[in-house]
């Protein structure tokens, strides 16, 4: 990943799930990961076109299984998936460090 | 229990057309598992298909950005490569105009192939149309014409054709429309236009009605006449024309997509006037016959059915067609037959050229991989995926093919339209579609899809060796580079091999052309003003008035300011065979029944003088040789020695054609003329006066100093004597002759290839010089380091044009035994030089070596000049 590319939020969360679900994890089951977690209703398109662009950055690997007539793609996060969920994790802390947010006060 | 229902089917349609076949099955197949978990028995079916048409179309998005990845990245590839292709703007330039070069020559020559070989002819189902010939076996050469009573019996007997047809060429005086002036017409037997499927566009095609004898005369106008010469007139159908003399109405005009290239040149077509002689000579062949085949009969079955029917024509009049085959050839067949190997080799000389531009351009590639070795090994060790690395280099091809490309048909559309400029009008007419020829859509896709091909193909080389040297460690990228470097050493080497076949291929052909150029017509072609007069009115009518404005002509031509001198005959030399016949010898004897064929030709008094002919024995033609003095004839060499073995002064001829068959006297012995075309054997001619067989129509040559400055004044001169005679076809003999088939076509070939083979030859120096420059550039140190090691000048020059010496070694290893095998496929268009000449081929292969050291010259002096000091002190 060059300079000045950061982690999208939708890809943190897709990272992070797959990440949670080691081996086990294929797209549907991503997917629904997702939705538990996060509460929100999720396409298998949405997360497949952002595993997709992980992928092509080098950020998870994928293994395709087939048989019972079915076909599942797994996932599995790289080196380069960790570190830049550490990256992304660190760049936040470090944002927050310090910072203490209270709501402006209404003035009349 | 019964299956569970299948997910809604037009949303899993609707997923799969927009899924990127790469991730469809995939995702189609988890999606539809977990559609399965969602039936369950304890919640109606719909809210499981809700479910799944939610999926489907909230995927939809998704799957847009799926399939745009790949676009979007090769964007950014396509950017980042043009951007590199800047930043060395001189290789970038040199691999588009290479490319551009390549595709141009492909795109002209097959512009003009497709136009004349392959596109179909415009008429209705023309797979069906046919060229009937008769060939008479007895003779050497025969037109393939029939005669009208062979005509008929062909219709009324064979049960293979819908319908014959005829045509016939003309020439009448066409007046009334601007100054009295010659039009070629085209003459038809009936159902000739519907046979051809062609419908006028004004007006009405002929009716058999048209044809009788007694019938009005009518007249169809090609389009182009009917623009030319009646300025588009929309009133023209129904006004009556005057040809030679006589009224026409004009019926109708053809569509302007109508061509009939076997009679090129007509302007207007008639209903074919029979004359007595035409109806009733079963010997007199005139009529070029065409026939639509039935649907299912083979050309081979109507030629054996016309064969039956000859057969027993043959049979009822034994005199004639004895020895007569019919042959029934496809007519496009006809038309592009003869032309056809001379494109093939264009075409082949084309792809040699393309070929060798990819050669250059990969060549350039990895040229530009080898420098760019570290920026490949450092992307690959930052995790660039092999495919990546791969779709980068292919983004860099097609970066330069695109605009290579788009600039290579544009300059291939120039190059067709000087092309068809360039055709002399007699070429013009005779082929199909050239006076239409433009882009055509199709082509040009196929030019795309070639240029883009050629990227693909010219960038795999690099992308696959950058693939090898992404598994390489970084380190070790240096590992890599000889193997390039003898790639490219490789492509060089073909880029040579390649201008080697086309240089000798220009090489064989200017060798042919000048052998050809060369070769005796009988008579001094320079100098000397063609035309052709004929006359019409009442003079035509008369012997003695068409003598009289004959000598009169000459006489006013050859008083003319700057004419030596000035005479007429029939047809002009070099022009064809043109009228000839058959005599017999006087007398009696075995010897004297047989009949003999030759070229007839009818002479003033001073032609031979005019063309430089010498009189080999006897005497020519004076002025007091007229009608009512005793007939004579003079003949030429070829014909004296083959039928008379030299002794033909004195002897007497006689020739059916004429009234009575009269006794002509030979007087005179000639040199021989070249009537057909340079190149051929000398045909046997006799030569009549003119005074004793006048006619209407006759050319003038006229010898001068400036030939071309005179069409005027005689036009002038010509119109005081009778402003209502028309003269036509001005020009030089040195034109006849240089627009002639043989010459014109060998010379339009020898130009395309010696173009090619210039282009192909300073792409390989190019390819040479920068091969050799790299190796100098790159091992400068360690030419320095031999210098500082005590190396003589001479010794670095002497290694550095080895380093070039190789490719061109291989080059010519290629190169010679290719051109020794792809020669003969220039056939007939060789004239007196075998394929392997070895002259030329040494010529050529010594022309490649002095470019090839030339362009070794440069960086090899470079490298003599390498100060060791300098190039140790910058590692």
């Amino acid at each position: 990943m060059g300079r000045g590319e950061y982690l999208g939020e939708f890809e943190q969360i897709v990272l992070l799930a797959v990440a949670r679900l080691g081996a086990d994890g294929y797209g549907m089951q991503i997917r629904r990961e997702i939705e538990a977690r996060t509460d929100r209703a999720v396409t298998i398109g949405a997360v497949y076109a952002t595993l997709d662009r992980l992928e092509s950055k080098g950020l998870l690997t994928t293994r395709d299984e087939t048989g019972n007539g079915r076909a599942r793609r797994f996932f599995a996060i790289t080196p380069g998936g960790i570190g830049a969920l550490e990256t992304a994790r660190e760049l936040q802390a470090r944002m927050w460090s310090g910072l203490k947010l209270g709501r402006p006060a209404r003035r009349l | 229990m019964t299956p569970a229902p299948g997910p809604p089917t037009v949303a899993r349609r609707l997923l799969r057309a927009l899924l990127p076949a790469r991730l469809q099955h995939v995702m189609l197949s988890e999606l539809d598992e977990e559609y399965r978990q969602h039936i369950v028995p304890s919640r109606p079916l719909w809210r499981a298909r809700l479910w799944y048409w939610r999926q489907a179309l909230g995927s939809i998005p998704g799957a847009i950005r799926l399939r745009r990845r790949w676009i979007t990245e090769f964007a950014g590839d396509l950017r980042h490569g043009v951007r590199l292709l800047r930043r060395q703007p001189g290789s970038a330039v040199s691999a588009i105009v290479t490319m551009a070069l390549g595709m141009a020559g492909t795109t002209a020559v097959f512009t003009v192939t497709n136009a004349i070989l392959l596109r179909a002819l415009p008429y209705a189902d023309p797979d069906r149309l046919m060229s009937v010939n008769e060939l008479d076996l007895s003779r050497d050469s025969s037109s393939g014409n029939v005669s009208y009573p062979d005509f008929l019996d062909y219709q009324a007997e064979n049960t293979s054709f819908e319908h014959l047809a005829g045509h016939n060429g003309a020439t009448r005086i066409l007046a009334g429309v601007g100054p009295p002036d010659r039009v070629v017409l085209g003459e038809v037997t009936d159902g000739f236009f519907a046979m051809l499927g062609v419908r006028p566009a004004l007006g009405r095609d002929f009716e058999s009605a048209d044809m009788v004898a007694t019938a009005p005369l009518v007249a169809l106008l090609t389009d182009g006449t009917w623009r030319r010469r009646f300025g588009s007139d929309p009133a023209i159908v129904g006004r009556s024309i005057v040809l030679s003399g006589q009224p026409v109405a004009v019926v109708g005009v053809l569509p302007a997509a109508f061509e009939f290239p076997l009679r090129g040149r007509t302007e207007i077509w008639v209903p074919a006037r029979l004359s007595p002689a035409q109806v009733e000579r079963r010997y007199y062949h005139w009529l070029d016959l065409i026939g639509r085949l039935r649907p299912g009969v083979s050309p081979e079955r109507a030629a054996s059915d016309l064969d039956a029917v000859a057969q027993r024509f043959a049979a009822r009049d034994p005199r004639w067609h004895q020895k007569t085959r019919v042959t029934v050839t496809p007519l496009t067949e006809r038309l592009v037959g003869s032309i056809r190997p001379t494109l093939v080799v264009l075409l082949a000389a084309a792809v040699v050229l393309l070929a060798a531009a990819c050669a250059s351009i990969a060549g350039l590639l990895v040229a530009r991989g080898v420098r760019r070795a570290r920026e490949m090994a450092v992307r690959a060790a930052i995790g660039g995926s092999a495919s990546r690395l791969i779709r980068q280099l292919l983004a860099e091809g097609v970066a330069i093919a695109i605009p290579g490309g788009v600039l290579g048909v544009l300059l291939g559309l120039v190059m067709v339209r000087a092309f068809v400029a360039s055709l002399p009008a007699g070429q013009r007419v005779s082929l199909p579609h050239i006076e239409t020829l433009g882009l055509d859509p199709v082509l040009v896709a196929v030019t795309a899809g070639v240029s883009i091909l050629a990227a693909i193909s010219f960038s795999l080389v690099p992308a696959w060796q950058a693939s090898r040297t992404a598994v390489a460690a970084s380190l070790r990228v240096r590992d890599a580079a000889p193997l390039r470097s003898r790639l490219v050493t490789a492509f060089v080497a073909i880029q040579l091999a390649f201008a080697l076949v086309l240089l000798t291929g220009a090489g064989l052909l200017a060798k042919s052309m000048s052998r050809l150029m060369s070769t005796s017509s009988g008579f001094s072609r320079g100098d000397l003003l063609t035309m052709r007069v004929t006359v019409t009115g009442a003079r035509a009518q008369s012997a003695p008035a068409l003598v009289g404005f004959h000598s009169d002509t000459v006489a006013a031509i050859a008083a003319l300011p700057g004419v030596t001198g000035a005479a007429t005959i029939s047809q002009l030399p070099l022009t064809g065979p043109g009228n000839n016949g058959m005599f017999k010898i006087a007398g009696s004897g075995p010897t004297r029944s047989v009949e003999h064929r030759t070229l007839i030709r009818t002479i003033s008094t001073g032609y031979f003088g005019v063309m430089g002919i010498p009189v080999t024995s006897g005497r020519t033609f004076e002025s007091t040789d007229v009608a009512g003095t005793p007939r004579i004839v003079v003949v030429n060499q070829v014909l004296a020695d083959s039928v008379f073995g030299g002794t033909a002064l004195g002897q007497e001829i006689s020739f059916p054609f004429f009234e009575g068959e009269p006794l002509w006297r030979i007087v005179g012995v000639v040199g021989n003329e070249q009537f057909e075309e340079l190149g051929r054997a000398m045909p046997p001619v006799v030569y009549f006066p003119y005074t004793q067989t006048p006619d209407g129509s006759f050319s003038i040559v006229a010898r001068a100093t400036t030939p071309e400055s005179l069409s005027q004044p005689i036009r002038r001169r010509l119109a005081e004597i009778d402003a209502g005679i028309p003269v036509y076809a001005l020009t030089t003999m040195d034109r006849i002759v240089s627009e002639s088939d043989p010459v014109y076509r060998r010379r339009a070939v020898l130009l395309l290839i010696a173009g090619f083979a210039i282009t192909a030859l300073v792409l390989a120096a190019v390819g040479l010089y920068g091969l050799v420059a790299q190796t100098v550039s790159q091992r400068t140190r360690e030419i320095g380091l031999r210098v500082a090691l005590g190396a003589r000048r001479d010794q670095v020059f002497g290694t550095v044009v080895r380093r070039g010496a190789r490719p061109l070694v291989a080059g010519l290893a290629i190169g010679l035994p290719a051109s020794a095998l792809l020669a003969p496929s220039l056939g007939n268009l060789l004239f007196g030089i075998s394929p392997t000449d070895p002259l030329t081929l040494a010529a050529v292969a010594s022309v490649l070596v002095a470019v090839g050291l030339a362009a070794c010259l440069i960086p090899a002096g470079r490298a003599t000049r390498v100060d060791p000091a300098t190039a140790l002190r910058a590692e």
